[in-house]
Order: C-alpha cells, then structure tokens, then sequence
C-alpha cells in the first residue's frame, strides 16, 4: 500500500533521521556485517517511541531504507498488533513509504518477537529490535566483564546455564531469547524471538540486521552464515512442538499462540505468524478472503 | 633434581605506587610433583607473588614460566591476554583463602566443578556429571550433594569443592593461597591431609602460600621464608624449620607454638 499524499507528512528529512545519522548508523552496520555477531556501539539517537518499544530497530530501519522499499512490521507475530501498526504508520509518515503485510512482498521486514514462517529471500533484508543485546548479561553482570569473555571466546559461562537447567529440570528451559554462536566465533542474543526461530537464523538467505536502542548497540547475521544454537552432545537443542495444528489453517509446522476462543476455558492453537496463516487459508479455500478472513 | 620444571619465577619485582616494595628479586622454581611453601609474616609480599604468577597482577620486572601442554615452558606476561588466559586455564589452578571468590554461589556444586572442563571445551552433559561426582568423590562432599548451592555448605565443605574445582580440568601447577585460613583446627587437619593424598596422587606441582609454619611443615617438600618483598631464607622444610640461619626465620620458628 502506497500512502497518498495527505499522509506524508512535510519538513522530515526521509526516514526521520538527518543523513549524518543515517551515515554513522551505516558505518555501524558495516562493521557489524564484517564480523558477523560482535556487538557494535552506535550513537543512539531519541526516537519518537519510548526506549524498549524498539528505538533500535527503528533506526537500523531508518537507516537501511530507500523510496523504492517496501515495508511490513510485524510485533508478535502480527501486522495488527499496537507496535506494528505505529511503526508502520510511522514510516508512512516521514517515508512516504510502501507497506505491506505479505512476508512475499516485502523488501524489508522490520520485527519483534518472530521471524516470519514463510522463508526469506536474497532480496529481503530482517531488522530485529532487540531489548538486551548482551547475551551474557544475567551471568556476568558487568559490561566489561562480559566484552572480555566475547574477546576470548569464552563461553563457559552460557554452558553452565545449561548444565544447571539439565540438572534441575531435566531440559533447558529458555523458550525464546535461546543463545546462538555465529559463524563459530561470537556468542549472540538472537532477540525475544523463541527458540523455534532459531533454526532459521542458520543459513539464511536473507541479512539480518539486530539493533537495540535502549542500550546502543547494533549486530548482524549476514546471509549465508553458520548459526548454532547451544547444545550439549547429548542433550540437543530442539525447538517446541505441538499435539495440534493450526485451528485456522491446519499447519503442523509453524509456532502456534494459545488464544482463548470464545466461551470459558475454551482455547485454541492458531499460527501466531497471521500472513502466514492467512496465506495458507487463501490457497486451500480463495473465497474465505473475500469474506473477511483473518485472526478471529 | 632431575623433574621437569613447570614454573620458574626469574628476576621478579612488583612495586605498588612507585615506593612500596611488595616482591623484590624473588628467584624460584618449582618442579613436577613437588610442593613448595611460601611463608612469612603478613605484608611479605606472599599474596602479591601468588598474584604474579597466577595471571592477576603483572609484574613489574622479571619473568614467570609456566610449562604448558607439550611440555615446553612459555613466559607467562609475554603472551597476549588470550594467550595467556588459555594457558592459565589449562595448566594452573588456583585456591583462594576465601571459598567465595573461587566458587561461583549462585550455581550448584557440580556446575561449579563442570564449569572449567565446559570452558575447555567439553560439550557433553553425561560426562560433565561423571567428572563432577567423581571430584566430590575425591575432596569428600557426598555425591547427593551435586546439585545442592555452595552457600549451603559449611566452610571446609566449600573449600574442598574450591580445590576441586581447581583441580577438575587437570593443571599441573596448584596455587594455594592460605588454603587453612578460617577453618576451624580439626577441619583444617582434614582438609591437609586431602590435600597432600591429592597432590600425591595426582603429581600435580603446589605451591602454598602460608603464615602457618605447621601448614608448612606438613605439605613442604622445601619453604622460601619472604621479609619485606624477598626470599630471605630457601632450602628443605626441615631444615629450614629444625634449623633456621636467617635471624627473622629463627624467631619465627622460636615463635611456633608447641602442644
């Protein structure tokens, strides 16, 4: 969708950010795109969103993005949801940008919380707001304590993470925010997304982009490269599964919302990705779009 | 002797603000297998050369050797901080007074004793907790314990787990600073009497650092005596003990209490 001209608002620089700005986050991203998973500093500016609502991603977005792009936001999932749509509106605004809600037509997917189900291309690039880029951040509680053991490579701590949660509860209990090493060497926070994203972190076709505002850093995954996710020999990382498929769409293989659905104690599982589900209901039945499908 | 040397101290000198002299000059080497006591009175410069040769503190002159994997020795401060780091972690150990500043308290006994074998790079849960029974096994912590927070353990329980901690990953070279300090008399005569069955055992070479010249006495093969930043008197702990030359070393054996 294309704003028209009443939406545009004038005296912004495109974007929001003043091309200086947009430089020195540049120059952050290269580095961050050299040495994928190293946490890079950048000089974080005041956005028109509080700290923690995704300043960072904003300004990666910000930065990143030209006329001829089009945009979609996702927030849990969801185009629809309270943060989505004000980015979305946002950019519109100072942009004049194109949006959309299909993952397909998208050039540059800004998000929080999912990475989308449907597979992304070369073209695409995945901007991540992050609220705590520090992986080590609850085990090692100083920030210099922590970039030492990142020079070193030392990741012992992280390990003792799990070795604890295997012996008290007999699995490792992180469901999302579930630690990645990139390519072999930097350990990263791969956002609030759950760890069943995580797998398509590894390999990806497309860049990704983390930026977190609050604590002024930015890191990348770049296409193509190797993202493990932490595991002992014999405890492997595995991502959650369900008895159930999609009660909208009948998928088996994409994260599933628990949502209450109408009367007391009634409950569903449907796709939490809602582009995605929706695509999946209009390829087995193209009438039920017509009649206003989507999340009930 | 005829034991490959596993550190040598050469030369070493650490001065703090440009006037207080911690460790002036201090030659020593300690072979495999054997163990060392380092003695004197508080403010010898004894902890400060416990920190120069463990990676702390950098020397401010002189040279710390330590034999690495394969055998050959490297320069300790000449290495570049991963380096040295990687060095530290696989050849020495190190035993704090204090439990607390060797043991992480906020995870269990047996994550405390995985926790340097994870470091080195074993990715096997299975094994981590077979190792980690076994070094309970070893220092006398009851195996139904692994799980438990070391802030739950009495004092000498927690220094055996920071000895087992120390010694998990298998270094040659174990650093003792006042591992005795604070415990009560019956637990340290405990604790002793692991520790020279485990350096016995495991050939391991320690290094002890202690005001108490009994500690010394049970666990030396030989004692370096420190006065004020040097090694004022060096040779076999008995005879060092039964027959001191330096004036200070005679006083303060004269100062032994004798039960």
């Amino acid at each position: 969708m294309i704003p028209n001209d009443d939406e545009v608002a004038g005296g912004y620089n495109f974007a929001y950010l003043d091309e200086q700005t947009k430089r020195m986050v540049r120059r952050a991203i290269l580095k961050a795109v050299c040495i994928p998973g190293h946490q890079v500093p950048f000089g974080s500016r005041e956005m028109p969103l509080p700290a923690g609502w995704g300043t960072g991603g904003l300004q990666v977005t910000a930065s990143v993005i030209g006329p001829d792009d089009v945009l979609k936001v996702i927030d849990q999932g969801t185009d629809a949801a309270t943060n989505a749509v004000s980015i979305r509106a946002f950019f519109r605004r100072v942009a004049g940008l194109a949006t959309t809600e299909r993952t397909r037509e998208a050039s540059l997917i800004q998000t929080r919380h999912r990475i989308p189900e449907t597979p992304l291309t070369e073209e695409q690039i995945l901007v991540l707001q992050v609220p705590q880029p520090e992986p080590l951040r609850q085990l090692v509680p100083r920030g210099a304590a922590a970039r030492r053991l990142h020079a070193f490579a030392d990741y012992g701590v992280m390990y003792v993470k799990l070795y604890e949660d295997i012996a008290r509860f007999g699995r490792v209990t992180l469901a999302y925010d579930y630690p990645v090493l990139v390519n072999g060497r930097y350990l990263a926070s791969p956002s609030p997304i759950p760890r069943f994203d995580n797998p398509k972190l590894d390999n990806s076709r497309a860049l990704s982009l983390f930026g977190a505002g609050r604590e002024r850093r930015l890191y990348a995954i770049p296409p193509y490269t190797r993202v493990a996710s932490l595991d002992f020999g014999d405890h492997p990382f595995e991502v959650q599964r369900w008895s159930v498929g999609c009660a909208l769409c009948g998928s088996r293989a994409s994260y599933l919302d628990e949502i209450g659905s109408g009367g007391p104690g009634a409950r569903m599982f449907v796709c939490s990705d809602t582009d995605y589900c929706e695509e999946r209901r209009e390829a087995s039945a193209p009438a039920r779009r017509a009649a206003g499908g989507g999340r009930p | 002797m005829s034991r490959a040397v596993v550190l040598r101290a050469s030369g070493l000198r650490k001065v703090f603000g440009g006037r207080v002299v911690a460790c002036a000059d201090i030659d020593f080497e300690l072979a495999a297998g054997e163990v060392v006591g380092i003695v004197g009175e508080s403010g010898s410069g004894k902890s400060t050369l416990l920190r120069c040769l463990a990676g702390l503190a950098a020397p401010d002159a002189g040279t710390v050797e330590i034999a690495i994997d394969g055998g050959e020795r490297v320069d300790l401060w000449q290495l570049d901080e991963v380096a040295r780091a990687q060095a530290l972690r696989s050849a020495l150990g190190l035993v704090h007074q204090n439990p607390r500043d060797g043991l992480k308290l906020g995870i269990s006994a047996g994550g405390n004793v995985a926790e340097p074998l994870m470091v080195s790079g074993i990715r096997h849960y299975g094994r981590l907790r077979e190792v980690a029974l076994d070094w309970l096994e070893r220092v006398e912590v009851p195996r139904r314990r692994i799980d438990d927070l070391p802030s739950t353990f009495s004092g000498g329980m927690q220094q055996r787990l920071q000895i087992a901690r120390s010694l998990a990953p298998g270094p040659r070279i174990l650093l003792l600073d006042e591992p005795t300090g604070g415990l009560d008399v019956s637990v340290q005569a405990r604790l002793l009497d692991l520790l020279r069955s485990l350096v016995r055992e495991l050939g391991v070479a320690a290094l002890i650092v202690t005001h108490d010249l009994g500690v010394a006495r049970l666990l030396a093969d030989r004692l370096l005596v420190m006065l004020r930043g040097r090694v004022i008197e060096a040779g076999l702990a008995d005879q060092v003990l039964d027959d001191p030359q330096a004036p200070y070393t005679q006083k303060l054996v004269a100062s032994m209490l004798r039960i």
